[in-house]
């Protein structure tokens, strides 16, 4: 099983181009930001002071949330790819069993997921940290080290639920195109949760969003602490906590405040029914 | 003499396509075994039984001695397999591909090091081990595919028709390889090919068509019990040659003015040019070969 795992990591590394498009979805939201809504965003909540690191800490949250998915799917991509082509047919005529073949497929790719996003989290803390947007602590990056790889867990078993139903490369293919470019939209990382009127549901409902609000909890708590404090007192209350909302920092069904443990549940909840289901679901294929 | 493959009424269908009906052989071991046969005679599928891919739906495998459902790893820590497509990562050295699927075999560190340069030794590629698999020839790329699957040292090496689509001369190199192997290490050889000469070189052939064992036997035997040897008599005049034969009662047919006489020995032929020594334009006996032994068998050239 090692070996198949470090198969499937020099399989996917190797191919710059996989790597790259792999990571598409991240690119889109860096490019997004930095060419049109960055200013957008900034300009709306001028009201604030911080609004500048706020937002910046804003998308990195988002980053964060979605990179394990995009990468992982590409990773999950040599699983089909060896379906397709046979490559299947000399492990299983080798006395390898089926489940360590299958384990070192969703272990790589978790590990995909968790290296990518740890990478990406050194870039954008290097660059949050210049920006003077945090202060790093101690307890600050422990908290972000564990949300990366909750939130890798949580991205590589839904893509392991997608890898599951399809059949062909072809299908994989465009399914991973699509997912990668609607992610950020049903994560609330393209467009604040707040500016979304129907799909809000959507967005709250999906499990990569919970990650992404833990991570604007861990990475915002700087900039939002005092950012209302321009505004009247009796205000400021109200405002802080109508932008939080409005950001996606905190999500409310109804009145009530989806806490942290909640967003923790529904992420380790993902993690533990996704992979269930996918596995019973190539079980039942092998019949 | 030792079967170190022994198939006993195997049978298997797939939804409506009786692929299998039904067949019994073994293959001795350290011999070459070659399987012929027509696209859709069961070859593959047959292949695909006895190295554990496919569950048989009726009948027995044993292979060196266990038995196929109950010991699958037994069998497939002893088998190497060549399949028809190329199964390594193009992405990977050689060395990586092998190693990787070495791995799979329980083979660690060093020993496992020592394995696949053992591998790519006995197949000639340990020069260029280190280079990427994509980026071969396709014989470079086929040696490594056998290198592949002799890195578990198997008894028994299956090749899915290891030679299709390869230039003549790697074809060539590729079977003086495969022929070293049998002979220089005494490993048995199950094959399956679209070509003859290939097949008249192994010690045993055993032809399929539509699922059921056609003929079998050593090459000798399959062409001298069904290769035909013939007479091509290209005559001066055809309307003389055509009453002499028919007063001889030779049965003869006709294709493009040549007229071909099948003969028992290819010394029949003599008899029949001296009845017609004056006619004959132009003149040829044709030997059986392997080719017309196959067309006798399934009443069909083989097709690639």
């Amino acid at each position: 099983m090692n070996s198949m795992v470090r198969r499937n990591l020099k399989i996917y590394f190797r191919d710059k181009g996989a790597v790259f498009f792999s990571l598409l979805g991240v690119l889109i939201v860096v490019g997004l930001y930095f060419l049109f809504l960055g200013d957008t965003y900034t300009d709306s909540l001028k009201d604030f002071k911080n609004a500048e690191e706020m937002m910046s800490c804003w998308v990195v949250a988002g980053l964060l949330s979605i990179t394990s998915f995009t990468t992982a799917m590409g990773a999950f991509s040599t699983m089909i790819h060896d379906k397709e082509t046979k490559i299947f047919k000399d492990f299983y005529c080798s006395p390898l069993s089926r489940t360590s073949l299958t384990l070192g497929y969703i272990i790589s790719s978790a590990l995909v997921g968790l290296i990518m996003t740890l990478v990406t989290l050194v870039l954008t803390l290097a660059y949050l940290v210049y920006k003077s947007a945090i202060t790093l602590s101690f307890t600050m990056v422990i908290q972000l080290l564990a949300l990366s790889v909750l939130t890798s867990f949580a991205n590589t078993a839904m893509a392991l639920f997608v890898v599951s139903i399809v059949k062909s490369e072809k299908a994989f293919s465009a399914i991973s195109g699509v997912t990668s470019a609607l992610i950020g939209f049903i994560t609330g990382i393209y467009i604040p949760v707040g500016n979304l009127e129907g799909v809000q549901y959507v967005v709250k409902c999906f499990p990569t969003s919970h990650c992404a609000v833990l991570f604007r909890k861990i990475l915002m708590n700087d900039s939002l602490k005092g950012c209302a404090d321009n505004l009247p007192e009796q205000a400021r209350g109200e405002a802080l906590s109508s932008l939080k909302e409005n950001l996606g920092v905190t999500f409310m069904f109804g009145d009530n405040e989806c806490k942290t443990y909640i967003s923790l549940l529904i992420i380790g909840g993902t993690i533990v029914v996704f992979s269930v289901l996918a596995i019973l679901n190539l079980k039942r294929k092998k019949a | 003499m030792n079967k170190i493959v022994e198939v006993k009424s195997l049978e298997k269908s797939f939804k409506d396509v009786k692929a299998v009906r039904g067949i019994d052989f073994y293959v001795e071991e350290g011999k070459l075994f070659a399987l012929l046969g027509p696209n859709g005679a069961g070859k593959s599928t047959t292949i695909d039984m006895i190295c554990t891919y496919l569950e048989p739906d009726r009948g027995s495998i044993t292979v060196d001695g266990f038995a196929i459902g109950s010991e699958d790893n037994e069998i497939r820590s002893r088998i190497g397999i060549v399949f028809q497509d190329s199964v390594l990562d193009p992405i990977l050295t050689i060395e990586e591909n092998v190693a990787v699927r070495g791995s799979f075999y329980g083979l660690k560190g060093k020993e496992l090091k020592k394995a696949v340069e053992k591998a790519c030794e006995v197949v000639n590629i340990k020069d260029i081990m280190d280079r990427p698999y994509g980026k071969l020839s396709g014989g470079q790329r086929r040696r490594a595919d056998i290198a592949r699957a002799l890195v578990n040292t198997p008894k028994i090496l299956f090749l899915d028709e290891p030679t299709t689509g390869l230039d003549p001369q790697t074809r060539a190199n590729v079977w003086r390889t495969i022929n070293d192997l049998q002979k220089k290490n005494n490993m048995t050889v199950f094959l399956t090919t679209h070509y003859m000469e290939e097949a008249a070189e192994a010690d045993y052939v055993m032809v399929m068509d539509k699922g059921k064992i056609a003929a079998r036997g050593t090459p000798a035997e399959l062409k001298e019990e069904y290769a035909q040897n013939t007479l091509h008599i290209t005559p001066k005049n055809s309307g003389s040659l055509v009453k002499t034969f028919e007063n001889n009662k030779i049965s003869y047919t006709e294709v493009a003015g040549e007229y071909i006489v099948k003969i028992k020995r290819t010394t029949d032929s003599l008899k029949i040019i001296d009845m017609v020594r004056d006619n004959i334009d132009s003149f040829e006996v044709e030997k059986g070969t392997m080719d017309n032994a196959f067309i006798g068998i399934t009443g069909k050239e083989i097709r690639e």
